[in-house]
């Protein structure tokens, strides 16, 4: 009798403990995220990247646009393929978020927004985008996401990352200008 | 001229052949050993040439190492020399003459700039 009394609390302890843990671990801001999260949301963030690259390769005929987008294409594949590698060393799975589905759901809008321009408009507005795109991501992975991560081979993946989109944000700064020169 | 001429020629043959992968690094090396010429590295890495300014003298080979995870060029302001792509772990070498043109970029990322001094 004792010993199912003493079973009882144990088991209820426990749930207690997973009811605490998973409110704990949902998230509703990015400085919340754990590492897998923030993992997912640069996933996200790089291949929402990619497909604006895509659009542009097939609606702009400019070939600064041109060149910019393949970059684009070619830096973010290799920055996921890294994250990709380093999550299979680790063994661990990156996680679906709050901001993962949010930055899915406004690139949705963006790229309904960006078809319906042709020429200098959509470079104009492809370039723009860019540049406010890499310019948002850059301060969340600066300011949300390397003060947070605990794991140093994700935090220094990220630190690598944050410093080839500088460059990515430079280079969008520069296209915006002359297109408006 | 005949001279300049054959020195432009021996860069982009010696630049064509490393790239192409028929001579290695160090095969124009020792050769560039035997003309008295220095060997410099650039290292490309964190988005940066390093070092971004070198000093050189004519007949020295210079060889870009790419260090970053994600594809690089070294290519001359005017392009009349270029590493084209350099994946990570790839290298490329010019030998330099009096008509290299010494100021050069990443073509992917055009911040990443940087230049090649001549020693007198």
């Amino acid at each position: 009798m004792k010993s199912c009394m003493k079973n009882r609390i144990v088991s209820v302890l426990m749930l207690t403990t997973l009811a605490v843990a998973s409110c704990a671990a949902v998230a509703t801001t990015p400085s919340e995220l754990n590492d897998l999260e923030i993992a997912h949301t640069a996933y996200v963030a790089d291949n929402i990247d990619i497909q604006y690259a895509h659009l542009a390769l097939a609606l702009s005929t400019n070939p600064d646009i041109h060149e910019f987008a393949r970059t684009m294409i070619r830096d973010h594949e290799a920055v996921n393929e890294q994250a990709l590698a380093l999550l299979e060393k680790l063994g661990a799975e990156a996680q679906d978020n709050f901001l993962s589905q949010k930055l899915i759901a406004d690139s949705k809008s963006i790229i309904d927004n960006l078809t319906q321009l042709r020429g200098a408009e959509f470079d104009k507005a492809y370039a723009d985008n860019e540049l406010g795109y890499h310019k948002a991501v850059n301060e969340l992975v600066a300011d949300a996401f390397i003060p947070n991560i605990e794991n140093p081979e994700v935090k220094a993946l990220f630190e690598q990352g944050l410093k080839i989109f500088k460059q990515h944000e430079e280079h969008a700064a520069m296209m915006v200008k002359k297109l408006n020169e | 001229m005949w001279l300049s001429l054959t020195r432009r020629a021996a860069l982009v043959c010696v630049a064509h052949l490393v790239f192409s992968g028929q001579l290695s690094a160090t095969e124009v090396a020792q050769d560039t050993a035997a003309n008295t010429g220095t060997n410099h590295r650039v290292y490309i890495e964190d988005m940066q040439f390093s070092p971004a300014k070198l000093q050189v003298r004519f007949g020295d080979t210079i060889t870009w190492i790419n260090n970053d995870f994600i594809p690089h060029t070294a290519t001359a302001v005017d392009k009349s020399w270029n590493s084209k792509n350099l994946a990570k772990g790839e290298e490329f070498s010019l030998i330099v003459s009096d008509n290299t043109v010494l100021d050069y970029y990443c073509f992917y990322h055009p911040n990443m700039i940087a230049k090649i001094e001549i020693l007198n």
